[in-house]
C-alpha cells in the first residue's frame, strides 16, 4: 500500500518514469476486464487507453485510503460500458482474438504445464472460456473481478459501483448458468 | 439440517461458501445441507469445479503501444500547455514592463493628447473621488444605521484619513525613481509568481513553500 502511495505521489509529480510504472502495473487487468465486458480486443484497448489517461489525468482527486486498482477498475467499466453503449457488442471468441492480423496477438499471460500439458489444458481452458464469453457482460465482468483478480465481494461492489447483495446474486447467477451451460454441451467434456 | 433450510436457500449461498464469505456459523449450516443433500452437494461440486476453471481464465496481452500512447498523451498535452504558458507568460511580463516604462515616461504627452491637463492630477482625483464616495458611505451608514455614535465618527474620522493617499501618491508617483522602482516590482513579481508556479504541487520545493504560504 506504502509503495502504491509513493507512485501514486511520483504521478503527482508528473514522474515519467511513474506514469509509464503505473501502467506497466495495471495494464493487463483494466485491459482483460474491458475485454470481458466490451467483447473485443480493440474495444478493450481503447478503453484501457481512456482509463489510463483520465486516471493520470485526475490522479489529485483520488482518495490514497483506497485501493488504486479498484479505482482504476471503476472508470475502466464504466468506460466499457460507455463503449458498448455507442456500438453494437460483437462478441468473439478466445481463437478469433489469436487470429487477429492487426495489433498485438493476445497471448496467455501465464505460462502452463509442459508442451502437451499445456495444450490440453489450453483447449479445455478455452472451451470452458467460450462459454464464460458466451454470457451477458455484467456477469463476465464480476467472475473476472472475483476469480482472476481476486477481489473481494466489497472491492467488486465499489469497482462496478453496484450494492454488495448484487454481487452475491450475479455470481450465484452466472454460477448457475455456467453450470447449466456445461450440462448443456456434455459437462464433462468441456469442463477444465 | 436438512429439514431447517430449503435447497433454494443453500444452493443460494454455495458461492459465498466456495469463497469463503460467509459467517462460520452459516457455513456450518450450509456445508451441512450440502453434505446430506445429494442435489445440493452436487451444485456445490459443480460450483466449485467452475471457481478452479474460472481462476484459470485466459488473459489477454496488453497492447504493446499502450503505455507509449498514453505517456504521450499525458505528457504531451502537459509539455504543450506548460512551455505554452510560460512563452505566454514571459511575453506578458515583458510587454508589461516595456509598456509601463513607455506609459510612465509619456505620462504627460498621453495626458496632453486625451486633453487631461495634468495625468498626475487625473489619477489622483480619480481616488479622492472613489475615497470621498467610501468616506459618505461610511458617514451615512454611521448616522443611519449604526447605533453607536462615538463608533461611527471614528469611522468617518479614518476613512477621512484615506484621503491622505491620493495626495501621497501624487507626490511619490511624481519621482521618476519611484515609478521605475514600481514597475520593476510589479514585472518581477509578475515573473517570479510564473517561474514557481508550476512547482507549486511538488512538495518541498521553492514554489511550493512560496505559494503556500
Amino acid at each position: 500500500m506504502s509503495e502504491e502511495r509513493d507512485l501514486v505521489r511520483r504521478c503527482l509529480a508528473r514522474e515519467e518514469r511513474a506514469y509509464r510504472e503505473l501502467i506497466r502495473r495495471y495494464q493487463t487487468p483494466v485491459v482483460n476486464l474491458a475485454w470481458r465486458i466490451t467483447g473485443n480486443p480493440e474495444d478493450a484497448a481503447e478503453v484501457a487507453q481512456e482509463t489510463f489517461i483520465r486516471v493520470l489525468r485526475s490522479l489529485h482527486t483520488y482518495d490514497p485510503e483506497r485501493p488504486l486498482k479498484t479505482w482504476l477498475f471503476k472508470i475502466a467499466a464504466n468506460l466499457a460500458l460507455d463503449s458498448i453503449r455507442r456500438r453494437k457488442r460483437r462478441p468473439v471468441s478466445i481463437q478469433d482474438l489469436f487470429d487477429e492480423d492487426e495489433g498485438p496477438a493476445p497471448e496467455p499471460v501465464e505460462p502452463g504445464p509442459g508442451p502437451e500439458g499445456q495444450l490440453m489444458t489450453q483447449r479445455s481452458v478455452e472451451r470452458f472460456d467460450d462459454l464464460v464469453q458466451e454470457m451477458p457482460e455484467h456477469y463476465q465482468a464480476i467472475l473476472y473481478l472475483r476469480y482472476r483478480e481476486d477481489l473481494a465481494y466489497e472491492e467488486i461492489a465499489d469497482a462496478l459501483d453496484i450494492p454488495l447483495g448484487t454481487v452475491k446474486v450475479r455470481l450465484h447467477r452466472a454460477h448457475e448458468i455456467l453450470r447449466r451451460k456445461l450440462a448443456a454441451r456434455g459437462a464433462r467434456g468441456t469442463s477444465p | 439440517m436438512k429439514e431447517n433450510l430449503s435447497c433454494e436457500s443453500c444452493e443460494r449461498e454455495l458461492v459465498a461458501l466456495i469463497d469463503g464469505t460467509l459467517t462460520p456459523s452459516v457455513a456450518r449450516v450450509i456445508e451441512g445441507h450440502a453434505q446430506s443433500c445429494a442435489s445440493c452437494g452436487a451444485a456445490f461440486e459443480a460450483y466449485r469445479r467452475q471457481s478452479l476453471g474460472l481462476r484459470r481464465m485466459p488473459l489477454i496481452a496488453a497492447p504493446a503501444f499502450l503505455e507509449d500512447r498514453v505517456v504521450r498523451e499525458v505528457l504531451g498535452a502537459r509539455r504543450f500547455l506548460n512551455t505554452g504558458l510560460q512563452r505566454f507568460g514571459a511575453a506578458l511580463g515583458a510587454t508589461s514592463f516595456a509598456l509601463t516604462i513607455v506609459i510612465i515616461a509619456n505620462l504627460a504627452r498621453i495626458g496632453s493628447a486625451l486633453r487631461i491637463p495634468d495625468p498626475y492630477v487625473w489619477i489622483a482625483s480619480a481616488i479622492h473621488s472613489a475615497t470621498s464616495a467610501i468616506t459618505a458611505g461610511s458617514k451615512w451608514l454611521g448616522n443611519e444605521i449604526a447605533f453607536y455614535v462615538p463608533l461611527a465618527r471614528q469611522i468617518w474620522l479614518a476613512m477621512q484619513a484615506l484621503k491622505t493617499i491620493p495626495r501621497a501618491a501624487i507626490v511619490s508617483l511624481r519621482t521618476p525613481e519611484v515609478q521605475v522602482a514600481g514597475a520593476i516590482l510589479i514585472t518581477l513579481g509578475l515573473a517570479l509568481y510564473l517561474l514557481l508556479r508550476p512547482s507549486r504541487r511538488h512538495e518541498g520545493s521553492v514554489g511550493h513553500v512560496c505559494l503556500s504560504l
